[in-house]
């Protein structure tokens, strides 16, 4: 059986390291001496790493997006999940419509919200300011929530609301000890998934920037496009290495939570 | 049954008080801020941005005529969406091994696949097009490596570059949607077919492949959509003369500062989202429709048909 | 064990009302009921007859349109689900599935601010009665089916409600665990002493763990009764097909003493015949022979032999084919010789005490499905 799907194995690992190549490339070349891009590096230097944390210009632009993205994160969160509570109390035809017209942000284009709220923006003295970046960034968020809290939703049992109201639960009581800590979950992933959102996004981001509302992407993509500062380089590493370290132990963490769960059940009887 | 001290809870005057948030009315409540959000920060731009463009600077479809008559708007248009539907057709090209692989081989080796999925999906888009502006540059990995070859194009600004590059960032979003509807497909199907006499390659074909069109045409529309409006990638790899519409947009807003201008292409480019986004609707609806019959007698019984 | 009849009281439904669309037929229409403290009442029907919508109204998930639930006269209707005092056991368990058995049985108590001490004792006791220790700190998705019911029953009494509300809680079971659990509930109301409401769709179920039944049919209660007194006496043609089965034969009163049923005249002892009246038997009360000689003073109708079948437990049945075109069954008994076989032509006998005599169904056609309506219930997530 398995060397029937050689071919295809093959195919499959060549996708996958086109996946992951530009990746590969970042580590050394932040570790790069020169003042350029130029690659393999010519010699060898921890100065971008140095610079990403004391240069001014640097900083700010992390605090700054540190601040849009936990200010979004924690709107979209609470409007997004309020929502999926309301969502699932209508009926389903309702609850679709709803749903759809909620999430409709996500297939449109960013340069096209970008664009809607840039000149909307300007026009309520919004744009460069951290409110318009935040604000910006949470209507991007909130789909993202809806959708992490719905499929949370969905798989929550009606009958364990009743269970609890029956035994003598108020409906708050029954919401804080029931109903939120299993739906608890889907709240976080829709607030990571909001969060990265937010950090990571450009286009709005460049078009709503001040002289003080510059995010570590806008940076970051000045540093290619206006001035050459190989500090991106470190910025890059840094985001990449943070990203695959925390889907490596969550990967891991659930591939060895299975096995222990798959080897408990087995041990009781009828 | 010992009695227990606890307050009787039997209070049967007590009139009926529900919560505030309980009921139709509280989920009224509930979704009012998201509805808020959704029209003020959504739909009021938008529209925002249509009106403008028969506004600015004056009143009229000046816009449009301009931009339709101007010879590079036009040409930027149709740049960007055969580049759009290149990558789309792509990226499918190599989600579909992928993802397929993910549903056959075990757990251990599909969350392998994963996670070499979901790093770039949740990688900074900014550090993942520089790290390929990186690799493209003049003199860089890529163009090395051709050189062996005798073959001296440097990928950084130009239109095939770019979309070898837009593929490499559309990929994972290519993929995940897919593995999602692959899982879904009942692979007893397949055996069901072979147990009527079909080979392998048959069953995968006649049975395996239209049940996951509708997976496959989401991804589609999913990369194509995003490939149309897409700026980072054009903006740092691509070069101006071959711009596509996102850097034209952005162009007219901060250089020109051509709000109407900006806004018509704007528009342009939301009619050809919504229409896509129709199409697909159109077409989801009517596999599903025959998929109903062909998910289970239809496909099985045209594979015994067709034997 | 002693009862804490101070704590229960009668549980009375009038003119008990659901209707969800003004043009169509209600869920539940006009139920009047009353259940005495301590009895096992159980609700039986198909799946629609509005059993389980009138279990919810009891429980307080669901608003009704019209008339009363009353607690020893005390109205139910404004007071919301939390405050009723009722325990209630659920088909899917519904054991919260971030907590341990512990704190899932502890939840009631801890709800009601229970002392510490007192909920562990409470806790403890339940448990052992229920045969969990070993369980005690296990989620619920490390317990099989029967112990997650076991925990769910546990659950529900902990807290001494005055009321058990069951909904069809062994449906997701297998049919050995499911007669265990049949023996448990009823050990479990004999040793408590609480009134027990009980919704099932399967009669054998009823007929073994019910002090009275209420056969629920499109919305009304048909009949209510002992299961003895509805199995011999069904009153209505849906009762005597729904619980058990029944050869049924639709002819003519002729007389004080006479039933005539295509041309087959069988004598009857009732006093007061409506005219309507039906004649069933059920299977285990026919016998069969060969010719009419042998039939002496019972009834009888001819009838061909369809097909024989041991069944599980010894018993046989034998499919019968009557001269109008009908089917009906045979149920001889264990240990009997049967010489009968496909078909032959035969006669089916039984006494005079074996027959009962009911009336045929007139309730409303085009009711709406009640139960799946329950997806609406008053409260939400």
């Amino acid at each position: 059986m398995r060397t029937r799907f050689g071919p295809l194995r093959l195919i499959v690992l060549l996708i996958a390291l086109f996946l992951v190549f530009p990746a590969l490339f970042l580590i050394p070349l932040s570790l790069s001496s020169g003042t350029t891009f130029e690659f393999p590096p010519k010699g060898w230097s921890l100065r971008w790493y140095e610079n990403l944390v004391t240069d001014p210009g640097w900083l700010d632009a992390i605090v700054v997006s540190l601040k849009v993205a936990l200010g979004a994160t924690v709107l979209a969160v609470i409007i997004g999940t309020c929502a999926t509570f309301a969502l699932f109390r209508f009926s389903p035809r309702v609850r679709a419509l709803g749903t759809t017209a909620l999430i409709s942000p996500l297939v449109i284009p960013n340069i096209l919200i970008a664009l809607a709220m840039y000149t909307t923006f300007l026009r309520m003295d919004l744009a460069g300011t951290l409110t318009g970046l935040i604000l910006a960034n949470t209507c991007l968020a909130i789909p993202y929530v809806i959708i992490a809290v719905s499929t949370r939703l969905h798989g929550y049992k009606k009958s364990l609301t009743s269970a609890a109201l029956s035994l003598g639960a108020t409906p708050f009581a029954t919401f804080r000890s029931v109903t939120f800590p299993l739906i608890l979950p889907g709240v976080m992933a829709g607030a990571l998934f909001a969060f990265v959102v937010a950090f990571d996004e450009l286009v709005i981001a460049l078009l709503l920037q001040g002289r003080d509302t510059k995010t570590l992407s806008v940076k970051m993509f000045s540093s290619v496009i206006e001035v050459t500062d190989p500090t991106i380089s470190a910025a890059s590493t840094v985001l990449v290495v943070v990203v695959s370290v925390v889907i490596l132990t969550i990967q891991l963490g659930w591939i060895s939570g299975s096995r222990r769960r798959t080897t408990s059940k087995g041990a009781v009887g009828a | 049954m010992a009695s227990i001290t606890a307050p009787r809870l039997l209070a049967a005057r007590s009139a009926r008080r529900r919560g505030v948030l309980s009921g139709r009315w509280g989920a009224v409540l509930l979704i009012l801020p998201a509805v808020a959000a959704f029209c003020f920060l959504f739909v009021y731009p938008m529209v925002g941005v249509v009106t403008e463009s028969v506004t600015l600077p004056e009143a009229g479809i000046g816009n449009y005529v301009s931009l339709f008559s101007d010879g590079y708007t036009v040409r930027i248009m149709v740049r960007t969406f055969w580049v759009a539907l290149m990558v789309a057709v792509a990226a499918i090209v190599l989600a579909f091994p992928y993802a397929y692989l993910m549903t056959i081989c075990g757990p251990k080796w599909a969350a392998v696949l994963m996670t070499v999925v979901l790093i770039p999906f949740w990688s900074n888009a900014t550090a993942k097009n520089f790290g390929l502006l990186v690799l493209f540059q003049r003199d860089g990995i890529v163009d090395q490596f051709m050189s062996f070859f005798g073959v001296h194009y440097p990928l950084v600004g130009t239109t095939p570059g770019v979309m070898i590059a837009m593929v490499q960032v559309m990929l994972p979003f290519a993929v995940l949607p897919l593995y999602a509807r692959l899982g879904q497909i009942n692979r007893r199907l397949l055996d069901a077919a072979q147990g009527l006499g079909a080979t392998r390659t048959k069953s995968f074909w006649r049975i395996y492949v239209p049940l996951s069109m509708p997976g496959v045409a989401a991804s589609f529309t999913l990369v194509f959509i995003l490939a149309l409006g897409f700026y980072i990638t054009p903006a740092m790899l691509g070069s101006p003369q071959e711009s596509l519409i996102a850097q034209l947009i952005m162009a007219r807003l901060e250089v020109i500062l051509d709000f109407g201008g900006a806004a018509a292409i704007g528009v342009v480019l939301l009619v050809a989202t919504l229409g896509i986004l129709g199409l697909s609707q159109l077409m989801s609806s009517r596999l599903a429709a025959g998929r109903g019959r062909a998910a289970t007698g239809e496909s099985v019984k045209s594979i015994g048909g067709g034997l | 064990m002693s009862t804490e009849t101070s704590a229960m009281g009668t549980l009375t439904l009038r003119q008990l009302e659901k209707r969800y669309n003004a043009d169509e037929a209600p869920a539940v229409d006009s139920i009047d009921l009353t259940i005495e403290p301590g009895q096992f009442m159980t609700f039986l029907g198909p799946s629609g007859s509005g059993k389980t919508t009138t279990l919810n109204m009891v429980a307080g998930f669901l608003e009704p349109s019209g008339g009363s639930i009353m607690l020893d006269g005390r109205d139910l209707v404004s007071v919301p689900p939390h405050r009723r005092n009722f325990g209630m056991v659920f088909q899917d368990y519904a054991l919260f599935p971030h907590m341990t058995v512990f704190d899932n049985v502890a939840f009631p108590l801890r709800q009601r601010g229970v002392p510490k001490k007192e909920i562990r004792r409470l806790v403890e006791d339940i448990i052992s009665r229920f045969a969990l220790e070993p369980l005690l700190y296990r989620k619920p998705d490390q317990l099989s089916g029967g112990q997650q019911q076991r925990v769910a029953l546990a659950r529900a009494v902990v807290f001494s409600p005055d009321i058990l509300l069951l909904d069809e809680p062994l449906g997701a079971l297998d049919r050995k665990l499911r007669q265990a659990l049949q023996t448990e509930v009823r050990r479990l109301h004999r040793e408590l002493g609480l009134t027990f409401v009980f919704v099932t769709h399967d009669q054998d179920e009823a007929m073994f763990l019910s002090d009275r039944i209420a056969v629920f049919n499109k919305g009304r209660i048909e009949r209510v009764g002992a299961p003895a007194e509805l199995y011999d006496d069904p009153g209505t043609l849906f009762v005597a097909g729904f619980l058990g089965e029944a050869n049924v034969f639709a002819g003519e009163v002729v007389d004080a003493s006479t039933y005539e049923w295509k041309g087959e005249r069988l004598r009857h002892r009732e006093s007061a015949l409506p005219e309507d009246a039906v004649l069933i038997v059920r299977p285990e009360g026919i016998r069969l022979v060969e010719s009419i000689d042998a039939v002496g003073d019972a009834n009888s109708v001819a009838a061909t032999v369809l097909d024989v079948a041991r069944l599980g437990g010894g018993a046989t049945r034998v499919d019968l084919r009557f001269i109008d075109g009908g089917v009906g069954a045979a149920t001889l008994p264990a240990m009997t010789a049967v010489r009968v076989r496909p078909g032959d032509e035969v006669r089916a006998v039984w006494d005079i005490d074996a027959q009962a005599f009911v009336t045929p169904d007139v309730t409303p056609v085009g009711s709406r499905d009640a139960d799946t309506a329950d997806a609406e219930l008053a409260h939400a997530v």
